[in-house]
């Protein structure tokens, strides 16, 4: 074996003369080449070190460049906090305000509700709530004490501990709520603009009075909304609530009309009454929610006249609901639910003259429909439109037309 | 600074990451290596030079990690044996066979060449001659089996040894050699029948 050349010089010197031994490679094929060799020499960057690169660079000698320069700083420097507090960031944005106010780490439930001790109530009801809505408030807010508030020494005082799951519960029926109130503002500009469509004639004044009390009534509903959600996560018995808490935004906005100042109002009622169940915790809420099914049957009506009195205390906004509504719907809707009362309209003019909050006046509502025993809530307002008399009327007549054809039945 | 310059040292470079040593490795073989790849390819395959080329010293850049792991083969031998799978590749997926097909071999240079003018002193007047010469040399490769026209122009245009010539085939010695051979044997008929008349006449 041997590696002499067995080149043929004839050949090889006719290779040389070839006519394509000049030929050229085309400059874009070396272009090509070329570039994709020097990319491949670059270091890989990342383009935050190129823009850092870039800064550092003596830009600041052109005026021109100053702003730009300073601008891509605090963005540059943006980033980089956000790259390394990622988790910090997302905590705070995610945090609603409401939860830190209304959602203690671990709510106190008074259980000697006989001496109840009114509590600053939460910021979103404290200043605007009227006088006369202070009862509904206190019999409301002895669930939602907060922690900050709740006399800790008392012996009587029963302390459910959150667990972080609970605090995860209460923090989306939080949210639920906030949407509720939403839900509800909407359903109130809705009724302040077909109340003032309708009275074209009432001064400015009184509307925006009407839209104060309005907006306050809204805070109070929302208020009594929550005031299950400090109490459910501990209270297995309570899931119905809970339940209607995750309803959908207009089947949450339907029971905020109707439902929510009855049904959290019937389980404390049912605590501070019996004097029998005055050390008892939460939980019993649920035997009081399970009877309610057995409230229905119109052969418990006199039960149900015991249980039901005085429990429906109504706010204003009502009226702008029932407009909106209608009476008939609204009753059908109140007996479905298991809310037995009427409706009895009482006009305050000497308040609408004086300018004053229309909300602050509140009578007791103590008659009872002695052919139904269902309660007569009284509807507190300035003055009634004749829509409004209507759909009261409506309604009324619904909910007695209801109890007779059952008591027939 | 001659060591500087070799091929290898500016791969070497070009591996630290000179950009600058591969533009000079590239201009170095540029055309040589282009003229292989048209060559190998053959006439009827010219719309794919530019591709193999391209695509051999691309694959170089990617691959030059690998071969500063191991510095046994030359850079030239390196780059055309790049060349040379790229190009077989392109044949066989255009259909083109790819074989020694070593035919026959009519080993007589020496009758062959007898009429043609001596290649080691170049006349101007025989410049005609050959470049005509040149010409009717790529038309006989057209007619070699791609491995013995590959072989014929890695030892004539590219000067490469046997040996380097085996490791870029991946093929024996004695294989390459052969080839090589019933290239040579090819080609003389093919060139010296076409030229005797013109060499003939240029003599007489």
């Amino acid at each position: 074996m041997t590696n002499k050349p067995i080149q043929d010089a004839h050949l090889k010197k006719a290779l040389e003369h070839a006519p394509d031994t000049d030929v050229q490679v085309r400059q874009q094929v070396r272009n090509t080449v070329l570039d994709y060799a020097k990319k491949a020499t670059q270091p890989q960057n990342h383009w935050l070190a190129s823009v850092k690169n870039w800064l550092l660079k003596d830009h600041f000698a052109n005026a021109q460049w100053a702003g730009l320069t300073g601008l891509a700083t605090v963005i540059l420097v943006t980033v980089l906090l956000l790259r390394d507090h990622p988790e910090e960031t997302i905590w705070t944005a995610d945090t609603p305000a409401t939860i830190s106010e209304n959602s203690p780490a671990s709510a106190v439930v008074n259980s000697q509700t006989e001496g109840a001790i009114l509590h600053e109530p939460p910021a979103n009801v404290s200043s605007q709530v009227a006088p006369a809505s202070e009862e509904v408030v206190s019999a409301n807010a002895d669930s939602l004490t907060t922690s900050q508030s709740a006399p800790l020494s008392d012996k009587n005082i029963t302390t459910i501990h959150a667990e972080p799951e609970t605090k995860k519960l209460e923090r989306i029926v939080s949210k639920d709520a906030q949407l509720k109130e939403t839900t509800a503002s909407d359903q109130v500009s809705k009724a302040d603009a077909l109340d003032l469509a309708k009275s074209a004639s009432k001064p400015l004044a009184s509307a925006t009075t009407e839209r104060k009390a309005t907006e306050n009534d809204v805070a109070k509903q929302v208020a009594i909304a929550e005031t299950p959600t400090a109490i459910t996560p501990a209270t297995p018995a309570a899931a119905p609530i809970v339940a209607e808490q995750n309803l959908p935004a207009a089947e949450a906005a339907d029971q905020s009309a109707s439902k929510p100042i009855s049904k959290p109002k019937a389980t404390l009622r049912e605590l501070t009454d019996n004097k029998a169940e005055a050390g008892a915790t939460i939980t019993q809420q649920g035997s009081v929610n399970a009877a309610d099914a057995d409230f229905n049957s119109p052969l418990h009506a006199e039960k149900r006249r015991q249980k039901l009195k005085g429990n429906l205390e109504i706010n204003s906004d009502f009226a702008e609901i029932i407009l909106l509504k209608g009476g008939q719907a609204m009753a059908k809707s109140d007996t479905e639910a298991g809310n037995y009362r009427l409706f009895k309209v009482i006009t305050h003019s000497e308040n609408y003259a004086k300018k004053e909050d229309c909300i602050a006046t509140k009578t007791p509502n103590e008659k009872i429909d002695e052919r139904s025993g269902f309660p007569i809530i009284n509807i507190d307002v300035c003055t009634a439109s004749a829509q409004l008399l209507k759909e009261v009327e409506i309604y009324n007549k619904t909910m007695i037309d209801w109890y007779f054809q059952y008591q027939t039945e | 600074m001659q060591d500087l310059l070799t091929d290898e040292s500016l791969m070497r470079q070009f591996c630290a990451g000179k950009a600058h040593a591969f533009e000079l490795l590239y201009a170095r073989h540029e055309k040589p290596l282009y003229r292989y790849v048209r060559r190998v390819l053959g006439s009827s395959m010219q719309a794919q030079v530019d591709e193999v080329f391209q695509d051999t010293w691309m694959k170089l850049v990617d691959a030059r990690e690998r071969w500063q792991a191991s510095e046994t083969a030359s850079f030239k031998t390196w780059l055309f044996t790049l060349a040379h799978h790229r190009a077989v590749d392109i044949m066989r997926k255009n259909g083109r066979e790819v074989s020694a097909d070593e035919g026959w071999l009519d080993d007589d240079s020496a009758e062959a060449w007898q009429l043609w003018p001596a290649p080691i002193a170049e006349q101007p007047e025989q410049q005609a001659f050959w470049r005509k010469a040149g010409q009717q040399l790529l038309n006989c490769l057209e007619g070699l089996p791609a491995l013995q026209r590959a072989a014929f122009l890695l030892h004539h245009e590219d000067n490469l040894s046997l040996d380097e010539m085996a490791e870029l085939l991946n093929a024996e010695f004695e294989t390459v050699k052969s080839r090589l051979r019933y290239a040579l044997s090819k080609l003389r008929t093919c060139m010296g029948a076409y030229l005797h008349p013109l060499t003939e006449k240029d003599a007489g």
